[in-house]
């Protein structure tokens, strides 16, 4: 018999309490999963290797994988070996300076210097910044690599530049940042944490 | 007054006076026999796709000793898509065919699955890993051991969450969803179109591949998919018809999860084969062989585990057996 | 039967492809000693700039030996002489050897001999004038090798561009016929070819089988270098009025050449140049402009040449069988470069295996000249010597082979001082001041009684005495005239001339310089010592002594010099730790006496570490030397010796998925036995490394010492950074290596 005014019907849903703590959990999981996975990649993107110069007394911090060289005329050339078209690279050089040397001065030697030694060099701005609570000089150049082989056919790169100079007694620290211009911007973060790290 | 529960069948959401139960699940008289049988097309099915895997690798051989370096770009992404195609399109042709005459009305799950799966490919997957994590090159910068974990954290989750998104909250609920192996039917099928639209982008963004190279390496990948969705459609059959553990589900990704990631970073690091004045340091065939033994043990597998889940229901169910 | 038919077709398709395959290769393919000579084969321009255009003065070949740019060609391509007046030097290299070349760099010559015509050159600058760092070059380049052993009967590649640079650098094979004498480089100063060899070849390589370089093709344009025609090509509009024609310029190409010089008169010339270190002397008196014409005149032949280069026996005629002879000839107001031949003609037609050049003049103003052949059958006929400046002929001389001997004859002259004078009585051509007496011996055949035949004696080509005589002596004997001066005899160049009747019998050049040293030899420099700089009177100055510090770029060994004739030729020769770095022949032009002439060896850098030494020596006799150390005096062990055979490594780097081409992979190879376990990741741990182009392509900057394994690593963004730390190179392993490597995506 059905008294369905004295009756109240209630459906039972079909999802049990397990499966709605399932599908919270699965949701959890994956997005806890993605996090630690960025996280992780963030980590190892930001992961940096101490270079140190007990002779020229300098220090710096730059990103693991890298290479270093300390052959030539500067303190370090640190390169990226993976980089394309050019290896972007942080070179660290010292350059004498009296009493009577400006930063002009530096800019100039290597500015003579590089407009000889490199193709179509140019420079785009000369400017006084702050970094690391102290003033600074930036010089923004520019340039085109070519390898000289012609049996070896590596098309000319323009190359972006910044110099950093910074007075340190008598004698001024560069450090240059060199990107290929495509790369540039999205290199310069890493140039800049590599710049706040220098211990001179 | 008194309160009365209604009762509704797991499957077709009939209202039960005296519904039948296993698993914690309610069922109508129809449906608590079948969820158990096993329509034989599915593995019949599933083993001609693999045949036709193989046939695709056949004619990959050839077609590189015919066409060779001969192909232009444009051919090489057209040749790549139609050979990298052709399995998961004669799958899912067959299986939908073959359940047209088994049953009266096939389910439209499958195609609509298998074409959800490539649009999240597209519209989501491809964006995401290309452009924000841009996870290929980085990839490449880093060590072996974070490959290896970042296939299984980024690649494995994510992808396996996709395919687990699109079964349990568009199908799940359907009446169609009525056996436990249309759990790996629908995970399959997703899993199908979203692997080939991945393998679509994977030709494009490298402006073609080898016929040879590139068709083995795009078969790996495929591999590397299809075998986890087969261990992640066999925990949602379960848990389709039983109301297992909270966890069930959520080991079952994580189990799918770690089997892409492994299969993924195995296809590509299992493929150094040393460099020397006579070997270049690459071979395909590794990583290749490595994924389609994975995917063979993997569906043995889990068609054992899922035959004898069926055989245990079935004698509960039918105790005067 | 359908079987049958199906196998035969198959024997018979196995059969062609087995015959023939290695036939079609063998016409088709290279040797890879051939493909690497051409590869290092460059055509060389000398231009000048014109209003704003830079217009060719000279064209020819040139060959990389060394992977730093070093090119050793002809002195008369490369230096502004002759018809050859351009300042700059641009170097075109075979990029594809199907392509004509395409000019690339700006060279500079760092050694040169105008006497051998031979230079060598260091690529500097790119085409804009930028530097050019030579360490990074990494080009392809060949070995010298060893020409003592050539002789006729030996074939040989020679490779160069034979045209104006149209098209690419060809190989030609051909037999050396002959060796030709010349007092630039004695008896065996030229190798001859009956190859046809293009004139812009001039500069290129003699090949032996092996593939080392063992000679130097050469070749001089016979032509002003102004009037256009075969010698001379008109090929642009130098004068930019729109038109090429006979007002603008003309390129001299060499005349079809026969000449090689052997590489082993190159040699010194390379060392010096690979070593870095610049000879250089003090500035002569000023030499008066040449305004008289060039002239030959004094043309004899000699049938053999003593080993002090006086002419042997002077003939006219020569016995059947005769295998040798010499041509003499006194040379007047020569200017470097003209371009100079010796043409011979039996019975009128052309003798080549007798002919010399064109060749390019580097012998100096005024002097005696001579060239010939030995051991080469003289058919019998009718000879005309004829020497020709420019193209032009200026003297000739006739001799008839096939005359039976017998006319009078004076024979073996040589000159010694006087017994008794205190001297060694050793016969030379270079005597001190303070000789009272020359005495010459010689010895005769044939004179009959009553014969007239003269003495003449000569001082810097004035003659001082005459004396004509009949002969009383027996037919045949040994003889002595001499010159006399008991205060001792002027110093100077001294000719004697003796004559049987009217003709020219015998003749020798003798020069007395320098004060007499305890042997009684000559003794030209005295005083000598080694200071590290000099003050611009040109007088010693900074550090001086034999032991000097490190730091220096220069050397410079001081002499006062006495009793020095102008003219004179003397070398002076530089060495470090016993190897020659540096030479210099030259014709004396600083006066008869003086104090601190000096020969410096300079470098851009400073100098290094080790023992060096100077010498310096007059007509070949050694006139003095000095030693002095930089530093502790021993050079420092590099760590891989240059004895170590190495293999040159080249390759590809490739995507594994796309097979395209890599472009920008770095490919860097530790030190040998270093593990990436050992890797610190500074550059002083990689060995030698490349970065591939746009094809993918790579070369290795420094070849890998074969019987060891290296630890290779392959970076390129977007793929898996290989590691092989199992790269091993045979001992056996062949050089050069072509390497392909593939990476995978990640």
């Amino acid at each position: 018999m059905n008294n369905t005014a004295s009756r109240n019907q209630t459906n039972v849903s079909k999802l049990s309490r397990n499966d709605r703590l399932s599908a919270v959990l699965a949701v959890t999981l994956t997005f806890g999963a993605i996090a630690l996975g960025l996280l992780f990649r963030q980590e190892a993107t930001n992961q940096t290797w101490l270079f140190e110069s007990r002779a020229a007394g300098i220090a710096a911090r730059y990103p693991a994988g890298w290479l270093v060289d300390e052959r030539g005329n500067y303190v370090a050339r640190i390169r990226d070996p993976r980089a394309r078209p050019y290896k972007t690279q942080y070179v660290i050089s010292v350059v004498p300076v009296s009493s009577q040397s400006t930063v002009r001065n530096v800019l100039d030697s290597l500015t003579l210097q590089r407009a000889s030694d490199l193709a179509a060099y140019r420079v785009l701005l000369v400017e006084e910044i702050a970094t690391s609570g102290a003033a600074r000089t930036r010089m923004r150049f520019a340039f085109v690599d070519a390898d000289p082989n012609p049996f070896i056919q590596r098309l000319p790169v323009v190359v972006l530049g910044e110099d950093i100079i910074i007075l340190d007694g008598n004698r001024a620290i560069v450090a240059t940042f060199m990107a290929d211009k495509d790369a540039y911007d999205t290199d310069h973060p890493a140039f800049e944490r590599f710049l706040a790290s220098l211990r001179h | 007054m008194n309160e009365v529960i209604q009762h509704q069948c797991t499957v077709c959401n009939q209202l039960l006076d005296a519904p039948k139960r296993f698993g914690g699940r309610e069922y109508c008289d129809t449906h608590v026999h079948q969820f158990y049988q096993e329509p034989p097309h599915f593995w019949r099915t599933s083993v001609m796709g693999l045949g036709a895997l193989l046939l695709t690798v056949a004619g990959l051989l050839i077609a590189d000793l015919i066409f060779g370096a001969r192909l232009n770009a444009d051919m090489r992404i057209l040749a790549g898509m139609a050979f990298v195609s052709l399995s998961p399109l004669v799958w899912i042709t067959l299986y939908y065919r073959s359940s047209r005459r088994n049953r009266a009305g096939a389910s439209p799950w499958p195609p609509l699955l298998f074409a959800l799966g490539s649009l999240v490919a597209v519209a989501v997957t491809h964006p995401i890993f290309s452009s924000i994590i841009e996870l290929e090159l980085w990839l490449s910068r880093t060590n072996a051991t974070n490959r290896f974990l970042a296939h299984i954290l980024l690649n494995g989750f994510f992808h396996m969450f996709v395919l687990y998104a699109l079964v349990r909250y568009l199908s799940w609920d359907h009446p169609s969803f009525d056996h436990r192996v249309h759990g790996l039917v629908l995970t399959l099928s997703a899993c199908l179109g979203y692997a080939t639209a991945l393998n679509f982008f994977f030709i494009i963004d490298h402006e073609g591949l080898t016929i040879l190279y590139g068709g083995l390496r795009l078969i790996s990948q495929l591999c590397a998919f299809v075998a986890p969705a087969l261990i992640l459609g066999y925990f949602l059959g379960i848990n389709r018809f039983e109301d297992m553990p909270f966890y069930y589900l959520s080991a079952g990704l994580l189990l799918s999860a770690v089997a892409n990631g492994l299969l993924l970073y195995a296809g590509s690091e299992l493929n150094y084969v040393g460099l020397s004045l006579t070997q270049t340091g690459f071979s395909p065939w590794p990583g290749f062989v490595a994924s389609v033994l994975a995917l063979v043990a993997t569906g043995a597998t889990i068609y054992g585990l899922l035959r004898r889940q069926n055989a245990l229901a079935r004698a509960r169910l039918n105790p005067d057996l | 039967m359908f079987l049958f038919r199906r196998v035969t077709l198959l024997i018979a398709t196995s059969v062609y492809w087995f015959a023939l395959a290695p036939s079609v290769a063998s016409q088709n393919g290279e040797l890879p000693e051939i493909t690497r000579a051409r590869q290092s084969t460059v055509f060389l321009m000398q231009v000048y700039e014109q209003g704003g255009t830079r217009v060719q003065s000279c064209i020819g070949s040139g060959t990389l030996v060394s992977p730093t740019g070093l090119i050793l060609t002809n002195a008369h391509l490369v230096e502004a002489t002759g018809p050859c007046r351009g300042d700059q030097i641009i170097v075109a290299l075979p990029v594809r050897l199907d392509e004509p070349p395409v000019p690339t760099y700006l060279a500079r010559i760092v050694q040169s001999s105008e006497l051998l015509d031979i230079a060598v050159a260091q690529i500097a600058t790119g085409m804009d004038g930028s530097a050019i760092d030579p360490t990074t070059l990494n080009l392809p380049f060949v070995s010298p090798g060893d020409p003592s052993a050539l002789g006729a009967g030996n074939t040989l590649q020679f490779v160069g561009f034979p045209d104006a640079g149209s098209t690419s650098a060809m190989s030609i094979a051909g037999p050396i016929t002959g060796v030709t004498a010349e007092k630039s480089g004695s008896r065996g100063a030229w190798l001859r070819t009956s190859a046809t060899l293009g004139g812009a070849m001039s500069g290129g390589g003699a090949y032996d089988p092996n593939g080392n370089l063992v000679g130097i093709l050469t070749s001089a344009a016979a032509t002003d270098g102004i009037t256009p025609g075969p010698s001379c090509l008109s090929i642009q509009d130098s004068n930019r009025d729109g038109g090429i024609n006979e007002r603008d310029s003309c390129v001299p190409i060499g005349n079809p050449l026969s000449m090689i010089r052997p590489i082993s008169f190159g040699l010194p010339l390379i060392e010096a140049a690979e070593s870095g270190l610049i000879p250089g002397n003090a500035p002569g008196l000023p030499e008066a402009p040449l305004a008289a014409p060039e002239a030959i005149d004094r043309i004899f032949l000699s049938q053999q040449i003593s080993d002090l280069g006086i002419p042997t026996r002077i003939v006219s005629s020569l016995p059947s069988g005769s295998t040798s002879v010499y041509l003499f000839f006194d040379y007047h107001n020569m200017r470097p470069g003209t371009p100079y031949e010796i043409r011979v003609t039996i019975n009128g037609a052309a003798a080549p295996q007798l002919s010399l050049g064109p060749l390019s003049w580097g012998g100096g103003r005024q002097g005696t000249w001579h060239a010939g052949v030995e051991k080469t059958l003289l058919p019998d006929g009718l000879y005309e010597f004829t020497v020709l400046l420019s193209g032009q002929p200026v003297n000739a001389t006739k001799l008839t082979v096939g005359v039976s001997a017998g006319e009078p004859t004076f024979s073996n002259l040589i000159f010694t001082p006087s017994a008794g004078q205190g001297s060694n009585g050793t016969a030379g051509t270079l005597f001190p001041a303070e000789t009272v007496q020359i005495i010459a011996q010689f010895n005769y055949e044939n004179i009959p009684q009553g014969q007239d035949w003269t003495e003449a004696w000569y001082l810097d080509g004035t003659e001082i005495f005459r004396n004509t005589r009949i002969w009383d002596h027996p037919a045949d004997g040994l003889l002595s005239v001499s010159a006399t001066n008991l205060g001792g005899l002027p110093l100077g160049n001294y000719r004697l001339e003796l004559l049987i009747g009217s003709r020219l019998a015998a003749t020798g050049d003798i020069t007395l310089a320098g004060n007499r040293n305890p042997q009684g030899g000559a003794a030209v420099f005295s005083n000598a010592r080694i200071a590290s700089e000099k003050t611009r009177d040109g007088a010693p100055a900074g550090q001086i002594g034999n032991a000097l510090p490190l730091g220096i770029t220069s050397l410079y060994a001081f002499v006062d010099w006495d009793f020095m004739p102008a003219g004179t030729q003397w070398t002076y020769r530089w060495f470090l730790d016993g190897r020659l770095v540096a030479s210099s022949v030259q014709s004396w032009d600083a006066g008869g006496v003086g104090q601190n002439y000096w020969m410096s060896l300079s470098s851009n850098k400073p100098l290094p570490e080790g023992s060096y030494a100077v010498e310096a020596l007059v007509q070949g006799t050694p006139m003095f030397s000095a030693k002095v150390s930089i530093g502790s005096g021993t050079r420092p062990v590099s760590g891989q010796g240059s004895s170590v055979e190495t293999v040159t490594i080249t390759g590809t780097v490739t995507d594994a998925l796309t097979g395209q081409g890599i472009a920008d992979a770095l490919i860097a190879v530790l030190n040998v036995k270093l593990t990436s376990a050992d890797f610190t990741w500074n550059e002083a741990d990689i060995f030698s490394q490349g970065i591939s182009d746009q094809r993918g392509h790579f070369a290795l900057s420094k070849a890998l010492p074969k019987g060891n394994y290296y630890t290779v690593y392959v970076f390129a963004d977007g793929y898996a950074t290989m590691v092989e730390d199992f790269f091993t190179i045979l001992s056996t392993q062949a050089s050069p290596v072509d390497l392909t490597i593939t990476l995978n995506r990640p």
